[in-house]
């Protein structure tokens, strides 16, 4: 009976913390130089108040050096910082009034749980009566009720996270960073910790900016995504935007996976069609692209392929020849070869009945006009 | 034929390795032990006949009571001087972002490497000079240049031995570098810092070539007398204050053991009590 109670409170808790919006963060040509060497390009970003924001790219892509600028802990070489309009970047750390989740938690391992979520109230000098209902507050939050007097050696990595969300929360930041708080964790306690962490901006409504390297969390977790690579913001867009349409050859090719093919020519064809010939000898069928400029590519998702041992009438057919299939966590993988020694990739979700096509066989795979995506290639 | 090393050594014959090894280790400085209870006015082994009036003329004596004062006198404020600096050192090595921060940990252990005479001799003058020599002021400062690297390298330990993010969390909950130093820094290397006090204590206490050079007969360390009566009286009152002094070594050593295990314990209970918290929840 006391299941459904707790999770009324909860819920009534958070409709009523969502009213406090979260804060505006505005980047304006930030930029870290070291020497010559740029480890961020003068960059803009805009982060809308409440947002939850992915910030994701390959291990030195300048995410974490631009996570270190926002936090105060590495000064940049030039650019403006606004928090909620506000400059901050001539302000130290301890000044900034936002909240930060490390990788390793970075709990304080001679206090309690209390004492850690305290902290930051005991900094700010709250009163101590204060002090303590927001730390019930937030243990409540994180589901850590009864976990108040242990340390934080004698929980689980997954406990150490939400205390860790609760200590950067509990002064009602209006920003809060996350550097990879899910690195540590295991892949099963990675997806529960993911719907815990969405849960929690629910309910206390701050703007969060997260990086990652894992592109798929980040599509899972974000209302809209940066890319990042070589120090520069390659794409900002809802995940599925930048999925379903990418702006670059990285950008395809780093979220999610793709079979991409380079492009000879381009011709129409009615009724607002284009006729697409690959570098592979193949031809393509696309919807028209309204800002195609020269060079383009072509990205067609694995998933997008249907394969079958005949000829069907989609508007892309290829004939190939199966390489190799392999089992994966509820999808199956083909390795195709088509035209010119070319592999192509196809997942094809694994039902009850569905027929495993066996190695060698020729095959055709087809996709609908829709599928063809065309990439700038600059 | 297909035994281990392990194996193939008979455990008696490692028994009796590891008993000499200990034995070489140990025996030269527990032979003084029986010689101060002699019964001989001079100093022998084997020792012949039980007495405890070494022990009584030692209490007696005021030559032997103000050495052992001067000791203390000496190495407390030499291992107060040696902490504070050893610990900054280490902070500005180990957190700060030093360009030079390798040079800087090289010159700050060199005392460590370097004859302790070299050392001596080159502050023989410098005392002079300042008139600081066979005073308290000048020892002090000679021993706690010998007792810094002992800190600087326990402090540089226990700072390695936690996440930087530790502190850059501290910074992002509001807390300004001094609330940052006393809140989170200071507990987590407080027994680095005493374990490194303590040996700076005992290298001062320890210490003969630098009271050499720079005490005076007011100021004198107990090593200092010792080495003086072993010249001149070869009593068995040096076998007394040998035995006293290597007590009080042992307590020392015991005290560090203690911080030390200290340490570990707060460490080495992640791991463990995260798995017994996980079969709990």
């Amino acid at each position: 009976m006391a299941e459904p109670r707790t999770i009324e409170a909860q819920s009534g808790r958070a409709a009523e913390e969502v009213e406090r919006a979260g804060a505006s963060l505005r980047l304006e040509a930030i930029e870290k130089r070291y020497g010559t060497l740029a480890a961020l390009e003068p960059t803009d970003l805009e982060v809308r108040p409440g947002e939850f924001f992915g910030l994701i790219g390959p291990s030195g892509s300048g995410k974490s050096t631009l996570l270190g600028m926002i936090a105060g802990f590495v000064p940049p070489s030039g650019g403006r910082i606004l928090l909620n309009g506000a400059d901050i970047v001539g302000l130290p750390p301890y000044r900034r009034n936002l909240g930060m989740v490390f990788q390793n938690y970075a709990l304080f391992p001679h206090m309690s749980v209390a004492e850690n979520i305290a902290f930051p109230l005991r900094m700010r000098r709250l009163e101590r009566g204060e002090i303590e209902a927001r730390v019930a507050r937030m243990l409540e939050i994180v589901r850590l009720a009864g976990y108040a007097e242990r340390t934080p050696a004698q929980l689980s990595g997954g406990q150490q996270q939400r205390v860790a969300l609760a200590r950067a929360a509990s002064y009602d930041p209006t920003l809060l960073l996350m550097d990879e708080p899910l690195g540590a964790l295991d892949k099963n306690l990675r997806e529960e910790m993911q719907y815990e962490i969405k849960r929690f901006h629910q309910a206390i409504g701050a703007t969060i900016l997260y990086v990652t390297h894992d592109q798929d969390e980040a599509a899972t977790m974000s209302d809209r995504i940066a890319i990042l690579n070589h120090g520069r913001v390659m794409q900002v867009g809802r995940p599925r935007e930048l999925y379903e349409s990418p702006a670059s050859r990285f950008v395809a090719s780093f979220l999610g996976e793709a079979n991409l093919f380079e492009v000879a020519a381009v011709s129409q064809t009615p009724p607002m069609r284009l006729r697409v010939e690959t570098k592979d000898g193949l031809t393509l069928s696309a919807n028209q692209h309204p800002q195609l400029e020269a060079d383009a590519i072509v990205c067609v998702r694995p998933e997008a392929i249907q394969i079958a041992k005949n000829a069907g009438a989609a508007a892309n057919v290829i004939s190939g020849q199966v390489i190799d299939v392999v089992y994966t966590a509820g999808s199956l993988r083909y390795r195709v070869e088509v035209a010119g020694g070319r592999i192509v990739l196809v997942r094809r979700p694994l039902q009850r009945q569905s027929t495993v096509i066996e190695v060698g066989s020729p095959v055709y795979l087809s996709w609908d006009v829709a599928d063809t995506i065309l990439v700038p290639n600059p | 034929m297909s035994g281990t090393l392990g194996n193939r050594i008979p455990s008696y014959a490692l028994a009796a390795f590891v008993t000499l090894f200990f034995a070489y280790l140990l025996l030269p400085s527990l032979i003084i032990v029986p010689m101060s209870f002699s019964g001989q006015s001079f100093l022998s082994f084997p020792p012949s006949g039980f007495s405890l009036r070494w022990y009584q003329g030692l209490a007696a004596d005021i030559v032997w009571r103000s050495a052992a004062a001067n000791s203390f006198l000496i190495g407390i404020p030499a291992a107060f001087i040696a902490v504070v600096l050893g610990t900054l050192s280490a902070l500005a090595v180990e957190r700060g972002a030093l360009r030079w921060s390798m040079t800087a940990m090289a010159l700050i252990v060199a005392p460590m490497m370097l004859p302790h005479v070299i050392l001596a001799i080159g502050l023989y003058p410098v005392m002079l000079d300042l008139g600081l020599l066979r005073g308290y002021l000048g020892v002090i400062i000679g021993h706690a240049v010998v007792g810094l690297p002992l800190v600087f390298v326990s402090v540089s330990a226990a700072l390695r031995s936690y996440s930087p993010a530790l502190e850059l969390a501290a910074m992002t909950c509001g807390a300004s570098p001094l609330r940052c130093f006393l809140h989170v820094t200071f507990p987590m290397i407080r027994m680095g810092i005493a374990g490194g006090g303590i040996l700076a204590f005992a290298a001062s206490f320890d210490e003969l070539m630098l009271a050499l050079f720079l005490t005076g007969t007011g100021t004198r360390t107990l090593p200092r007398l010792i080495w003086e009566q072993l010249n001149d009286f070869l009593t068995p009152i040096v076998a007394a204050v040998a035995t006293l002094i290597f007590a009080f070594s042992l307590l020392l050593l015991a005290m560090l053991a203690v911080f030390g295990r200290a340490t570990r314990s707060m460490q080495a209970s992640l791991p463990l009590a995260s798995a017994e918290a996980s079969a709990r929840g």
